[in-house]
């Protein structure tokens, strides 16, 4: 055995002993699941002429036990991602549209899962039932019940429009 | 690089030079012996011929005890990480080196992902294969083998967070959880004779974790005894004090 051979050895091992000490503790990892809710409704313009709508023109969100803290603010946006919680299987929001006030009410089950040491855990959520007033909603419609990220279309709401 | 970067590879580094060193001086002192046998060969072939070491099927057995990972590891994780481990093989027509490998541990570590406070104990067992050709059945040897190894522990993963922004920071506990994990290793090393029946020896060990996936619900321990912190593969180093009987 020539010494030569242990220089080489000495490097690699100096070079991995430094760089194999522990993985990474910083999750680098999206690990948000929220509900996405669009929106249809009928707009009559002051000639009288009906447009179909699929944006908010102006909205306000919150949620129930949040009161003090909107969610989001939104003007001419199509699509919303509104977080359920984890806590509970009902997650409840008010909407401020049109100077109306309309609560939903999500019902759902909540399913944990492990992602990694470094980010914990993400919880899914699957949709049951979607209550509300009535104010403003007509309808809703369930078009995904597996709330599993961020992209996905998970209601779409009727509006009665004005 | 933080200080205590330097200080580990430093003592990986004054390790692997005690070791060197050693196998380079006994191999340089077993060839200068194989060359004066040559020159007695030559005289008398009738003498050589019975000098010859048999090779029989047991060889001995060496019994060590991990110096690397109960001494510095501690060091280096400032007592939040011990490990303790011995180590036995067998020599067996010289070339073969059976393994067996126990050990305990215990981790107290965080990420963001929670907090891990776990022990309990390993088993790696395997075959080593002497690779050195020239002189096999110099009690210096250079080692490369397998391993499979098993972790058994009680841990508790606290604090663990779960998405969640608008409704508050949610974590959950997950006390008193079981864990069983699995992997296989490639190793290299040596192992050397320092003083009458005094051996020491390094390893370097690749580890691939093959339990990675966590049940329904379930979580999986930070840190496994005998294998690290949790990754899908790992790198580790043992140096090893012990006797040969």
């Amino acid at each position: 055995m020539r010494l030569q051979h242990f220089k080489y050895g000495l490097l690699l091992l100096a070079g991995l002993s430094a760089w194999s000490c522990r993985p990474d503790t910083v999750c680098r990892q999206d690990l948000e699941a929220a509900m996405g809710m669009t929106v249809q409704w009928t707009s009559i313009d002051t000639a009288g002429v009906e447009s179909l709508m699929n944006q908010w023109d102006s909205v306000l969100i919150w949620g129930a036990d949040c009161d003090t803290v909107p969610y989001l603010e939104v003007k001419n946006q199509s699509k919303l991602w509104l977080p359920l919680r984890v806590d509970t299987a009902v997650t409840t929001y008010q909407i401020l549209w049109h100077e109306q006030m309309e609560f939903i009410e999500i019902h759902h089950t909540n399913d944990r899962q492990f992602i990694s040491n470094a980010c914990g855990c993400i919880v899914y959520h699957t949709i049951d039932t979607v209550l509300f007033g009535g104010a403003f909603i007509d309808s809703v419609e369930v078009m995904n019940t597996i709330v599993s990220g961020t992209t996905e279309e998970n209601i779409l709401l009727y509006l009665g429009g004005n | 690089m933080k200080p205590e970067t330097f200080i580990y590879v430093g003592l990986v580094l004054l390790l692997w030079i005690a070791g060197a060193s050693e196998v380079y001086g006994q191999e340089n002192k077993s060839a200068r012996r194989l060359k004066s046998s040559a020159v007695v060969e030559q005289k008398d072939t009738t003498v050589q011929q019975e000098a010859a070491p048999k090779d029989t099927i047991y060889n001995g057995m060496s019994l060590k005890v991990d110096l690397f990972n109960s001494v510095l590891e501690p060091a280096r994780s400032k007592g939040t990480i011990q490990n303790y481990e011995i180590a036995m093989n067998w020599r067996l027509k010289q070339r073969f080196f059976p393994t067996l490998e126990l050990g305990y541990a215990q981790a107290e570590t965080a990420a963001d992902g929670g907090k891990h406070k776990g022990l309990g104990g390993f088993a790696r067992v395997g075959l080593d294969l002497n690779v050195s050709k020239k002189h096999v059945r110099s009690e210096n040897v250079m080692l490369v083998g397998l391993r499979v190894g098993t972790a058994l522990q009680r841990y508790d993963l606290t604090e663990v967070p779960l998405n969640n922004n608008y409704w508050g920071t949610q974590t959950m506990d997950f006390r008193q959880q079981f864990g069983a994990d699995c992997w296989g290793e490639v190793v290299a090393g040596c192992q050397v004779q320092v003083w009458k029946g005094l051996q020491m020896g390094w390893y370097l060990r690749f580890k691939i974790l093959f339990t990675r996936k966590a049940q329904d619900g379930g979580v999986l321990p930070y840190y496994l005894p005998g294998f690290g912190y949790r990754d899908d593969t790992n790198w580790g180093v043992s140096y090893y004090i012990g006797g040969f009987f």
